[in-house]
């Protein structure tokens, strides 16, 4: 539905600036920039762009983000006994973007309102053991369940693939409305020129999630892979009369929950090819 | 408490919607016994409407009391213990007291059908009894008994127990089932807090492994309550009728069941054997399909007190059922 209302609001803008413009460019899709750019949303980003009318532009390209890794220690517990194995996070935020800008009064400034959308991985950051098998499984017990995390009581478990690994990921929406504000043309009306953009991408509640290898031997002799994500929240880690909680991954849930959007800065050159 | 749990309360959740179109589709085929689902109480005593408890009735005859074919091709029968032959293909399950002169003996096997015109053949045991019924329109007009064992065929006055939950997903549920995976969560407590839980996935139903493997890993002896009616649960059967059974292989515990909030997909049951404990301390269980699979959830934890701990055992079957 989000997707759906910011695909029509920009589409609106679209042809309302182009109705209520007191001069048309009547040469629409003739102009035609790139962009290259740095900031949140690609490092960098590269794009193409055309003027649709004086007082609304497009543009089109992708953010390339480095696959940043980050190693952390994991606690985990095994058939009543803790364990600690190492964790590699990665980052996975390359993105399409097709962005509208609009632009007010094109005659007087470069200010612009953006309206548009970027499209990546849902799989935001992947987990995986760094130290294969994980320390602690009987190898008796690869693919079939064992471990457990967050309050018993809720009986979540998973289990690691046949080799003793384990994988999870955070996982947002692939596409993701964007809305912003900036300053600069999306094709110069020179050579080239420079543009500034502040918005945000929707991309919903992050959700961690942990996969749990399952097979079942089924009663003809064949193995069927059951497989499945599972999704811990804040509440599996969250103290109750019962449950002592883990109050660290609780408060790194309870946050990770409230950040529902992505902040988009971005500084761009662009370059006016004809 | 443990063999009340393996086989306790079954709460039985419709896929959590009401309109059962709503409900995931599987591809299970109808069973093969499934037209010839029967379930007779030979009794004089009128049965009411949407009554499926028959523990309470008395035979009107010194032969059978009940006889029920599952969907799934098992004869469970009340009958008299007489006309079992020995070397029996039928397997006692339980005798049962209080019958006055008669001593009867609950029993299972294995069903097949002939049908000829409209009569009706249900040959158990590979013809140690064979129950002829002549239907008209449907109805069930007479019904005889051929005994092998006594060379005798008699006439018998039956009632048929209706069909009690015959929407699509009473047909995917009510069939046998063998269970192919046990996942088990051992939770112990420790001063009224809940410790790190144990979670370990079992091929198959083998309650003696499972119960060896708390005993020999977790120092929780249950071995007796779980492996009380036997070391693995071999199969477990609904019926449409409102019976269930689960085959433990050295003995079958049986009982009826009947909706209590069928939007909920919650059923209350009563054993046949007076020693099974009806009460589950908890949230009761759920049944669910994942594709072709059933996922039976004993989501019911009990709480007590064994050798000096605190505890909750959960588990979660999956099923399979061999005929599709």
């Amino acid at each position: 539905m989000k997707r759906f209302s910011f695909i029509l609001l920009g589409t609106a803008l679209l042809f309302s600036t182009t109705m209520l413009a007191q001069e048309t460019d009547k040469n629409i899709f003739n102009h035609l920039g790139v962009g290259l750019s740095v900031g949140t949303d690609g490092l960098p980003g590269i794009d193409l762009s055309t003027k649709v009318t004086d007082y609304v532009g497009v543009r089109l390209g992708y953010g390339f983000m480095p696959k940043f890794k980050f190693k952390q220690d994991v606690d985990y517990t095994y058939h009543g006994s803790d364990y600690t194995t190492e964790g590699e996070f990665k980052l996975n935020n390359g993105t399409f973007k097709m962005l509208f800008d609009i632009y007010p009064a094109p005659k007087s400034t470069s200010f612009h309102v953006t309206a548009g959308f970027y499209a990546g991985s849902s799989e935001l950051i992947t987990l995986k053991n760094t130290e294969s098998p994980i320390p602690g499984i009987d190898p008796v017990d690869y693919g079939s369940g064992g471990i457990t995390l967050g309050n018993p009581e809720h009986n979540k478990f998973i289990g690691t693939d046949l080799d003793g690994n384990v994988k999870g990921r955070v996982k947002v929406n692939g596409f993701r409305p964007y809305l912003g504000i900036g300053f600069g043309r999306s094709v110069p009306n020179t050579l080239c020129s420079v543009n500034f953009d502040l918005g945000v991408q929707f991309w919903g509640k992050p959700k961690m999630q942990v996969y749990k290898f399952d097979y079942i031997e089924n009663l003809d002799g064949t193995i069927t892979d059951k497989s499945t994500w599972i999704e811990f929240t804040k509440k599996d880690f969250e103290e109750t009369d019962t449950y002592e909680g883990d109050k660290d991954v609780y408060d790194i849930l309870n946050i990770a929950n409230k950040i529902s959007v992505y902040p988009v800065i971005s500084l761009r050159v662009g370059f006016r090819c004809f | 408490m443990a063999c009340a749990l393996v086989a306790g309360a079954f709460a039985f959740n419709s896929c959590g919607s009401s309109d059962d179109d709503d409900a995931p589709k599987t591809n299970l085929t109808t069973p093969k016994y499934a037209e010839h689902a029967y379930k007779f109480v030979f009794s004089d005593t009128p049965i009411q409407e949407g009554e499926t408890s028959t523990k309470e009735l008395v035979p009107n005859n010194a032969l059978v009391a009940q006889a029920e074919f599952t969907e799934g091709g098992l004869f469970v029968g009340k009958i008299d213990q007489k006309i079992v032959p020995n070397g029996s293909k039928l397997r006692r399950i339980a005798t049962v007291k209080d019958m006055g002169d008669t001593e009867f003996v609950w029993v299972m096997g294995a069903y097949t059908v002939k049908v000829e015109g409209n009569v009706i053949n249900l040959i158990v045991a590979d013809g140690e009894l064979t129950f002829t019924i002549t239907a008209d329109n449907g109805n069930t007009t007479s019904i005889t008994l051929n005994v092998s064992q006594l060379e005798q065929v008699v006439n018998l006055n039956a009632q048929e127990m209706k069909v009690v939950a015959n929407d699509n997903v009473d047909g995917d549920l009510c069939r046998t089932w063998k269970v192919v995976k046990t996942n088990l969560i051992y939770t112990p407590y420790e001063n009224g807090k809940a410790k790190a839980a144990v979670a370990k996935s079992f091929n198959g139903a083998n309650l003696k492994e499972i119960s060896d493997y708390l005993y020999d890993e977790q120092d929780l002896d249950i071995r007796e309550e779980l492996l009380k009616h036997g070391n693995s649960i071999e199969k477990v059967a609904f019926t449409k009728r409102g019976s269930f059974a689960i085959d433990f292989g050295q003995s079958i515990s049986m009982g009826d069941w009947s909706w209590t909030d069928k939007s909920k997909g919650v059923f209350s049951y009563t054993w046949y054997e007076e020693d099974m404990e009806n009460d589950f301390d908890g949230d009761g269980a759920t049944v669910r399909f994942d594709g072709n699979n059933c996922v039976l959830v004993l989501n019911g934890k009990v709480r007590e007190s064994a050798n000096n701990k605190e505890y909750t055992v959960f588990l979660q079957f999956t099923m399979q059922a061999p005929e599709q």
